[in-house]
């Protein structure tokens, strides 16, 4: 965890600094003290106890996350989280500020959820062999339940692929709709030859990235829409390798949403990455489809 | 010789004088019309390409005092936007009334807090009134900048005489 000074409020970078262990995560919620994410249990510092978050701090937090600028961030708002410099994603939560059915703006923001990339540099390099096929990428799925560490194995295997780590160098572009993967610095630890297209909708970027980079490796995190779909079915129809990430525990839980029952359908991808957890250690099946 | 030598310098202070107030008539001319510049490229680059503001006022280029106030504002240690600005426009010194601060306090409350659109449609209230302000710091340029420096000249022979 590093980069937060300028990004995060004092108090909070002076709460972190008393925490020596990596926190993943830390919460904030309106009336309660602080808490963090370390090795996936939430708990709190005895030293954070003693003071209580108001409703200003965390206004502060997204201020700051803004770099004092709403309508830079307005978008990510409504869509309920705010990527700060540096990849730092914060999720949003309190009253919406309805208009004709459509979030206009949080009128009372209650609770934070801040998330900090991590960068483990090779941690990718066991799987990548597995993922080839004569020296090719094959499109794979990257799948494990919210913060168990998809993008981070993803942004390794961008950075391996692209600057040719265990495989022939590839020139990879990356759809970064929420600016996790490359926001900021994060951009020049993801390989020499990878081009971002940051803050569109990802099959918006997907189809940018296409016409205008010609890449050789397309990839996106989190698969939502249909749109991504489409777009990803348009770009394995180009001869373009695929990487992805999608929530879930494993092949079962793809298979009761609709979205990704017909993706699997497509047999656009062919291997898939399942994260797991052995008490604090990340361990990674791949499975071909 | 050292009569000749005290009328001299009387003189050329109290044209000095006179001149220096009459360039502080022109200062804030000049601050009230960099000012609106800079306002005016933020109102359109706040519609069109919606970068945060530290980024918008790097490209602004300002000059002058103007200039200062905008740099200052993007060092500042405060945390938020709403506080640097503030806070510099107390600290840094800028040629202006206090009926000129009164608007840039205002813009600075604006800046930032709404969408790009809501922050132009505002930052055009104001412009309207800084263009009001700037037209009357010509008008009053005009009038008293000639009229500064004659009396610093008259009120330096005046001295001289009485020498």
């Amino acid at each position: 965890m590093e980069g937060y000074e300028g990004v995060l409020p004092k108090f909070l970078r002076e709460a972190l600094g008393m925490e020596t262990r990596t926190v993943e995560e830390l919460r904030l919620r309106e009336g309660q003290p602080l808490s963090a994410s370390v090795a996936g249990k939430e708990w709190t510092h005895p030293a954070w106890k003693g003071r209580l978050l108001r409703s200003e701090d965390l206004q502060r937090v997204l201020e700051m996350a803004g770099r004092g600028s709403v309508h830079t961030i307005l978008d990510q708002i409504r869509e309920g989280y705010v990527t700060a410099p540096g990849g730092f994603r914060i999720g949003v939560c309190g009253e919406g500020a309805v208009q004709e059915g459509k979030l206009l703006s949080f009128r009372h923001v209650t609770s934070l959820a801040i998330r900090f990339p991590r960068k483990l540099p090779g941690v990718a390099r066991p799987v990548i062999p597995k993922l080839l096929r004569e020296g090719q990428l094959e499109s794979t799925l990257i799948l494990s339940p919210p913060g168990w560490g998809k993008t981070t194995l993803l942004r390794d295997l961008i950075r391996c692929l692209s600057s040719g780590e265990g495989c022939p160098p590839r020139r990879v572009g990356v759809a970064d709709q929420r600016g996790e993967l490359g926001a900021g610095h994060l951009r020049h630890d993801l390989g020499p030859r990878t081009d971002v297209m940051e803050n569109l909708p990802k099959a918006q970027g997907m189809m940018m990235l296409l016409r205008a980079m010609s890449p050789q490796v397309l990839a996106a995190d989190e698969i939502t829409a249909p749109e991504d779909i489409r777009a990803m079915e348009q770009a394995a129809g180009c001869g373009v390798s695929l990487l992805a990430t999608a929530h879930g525990r494993d092949r079962t839980d793809l298979d009761r949403r609709p979205l990704y029952r017909e993706l699997l359908a497509m047999g656009i991808f062919r291997k898939l990455v399942v994260i797991g957890l052995e008490g604090e250690r990340r361990t990674y099946q791949v499975v071909s489809l | 010789m050292m009569e000749l030598l005290g009328c001299c310098l009387l003189l050329a202070g109290c044209t000095a004088l006179g001149l220096a107030r009459g360039m502080a008539l022109k200062d804030r001319t000049a601050c009230l019309g960099e000012f609106r510049r800079c306002l005016n490229r933020l109102t359109r680059e706040l519609t069109f390409s919606l970068q945060p503001l530290p980024d918008l006022v790097a490209h602004l280029r300002a000059r002058g005092p103007v200039g200062n106030f905008f740099t200052a504002c993007r060092e500042s240690g405060e945390e938020t936007w709403t506080d640097r600005w503030q806070t510099v426009l107390d600290t840094v010194d800028l040629p202006l009334k206090e009926e000129d601060r009164q608007i840039i306090r205002e813009t600075g409350e604006v800046l930032g807090r709404y969408d790009g659109e809501s922050q132009s449609q505002a930052l055009e209230g104001l412009l309207t009134r800084l263009e009001e302000n700037l037209r009357q710091a010509k008008a009053e340029e005009d009038r008293l900048f000639r009229v500064y420096l004659a009396l610093g000249i008259a009120a330096g022979l005046f001295g001289c005489l009485l020498l």
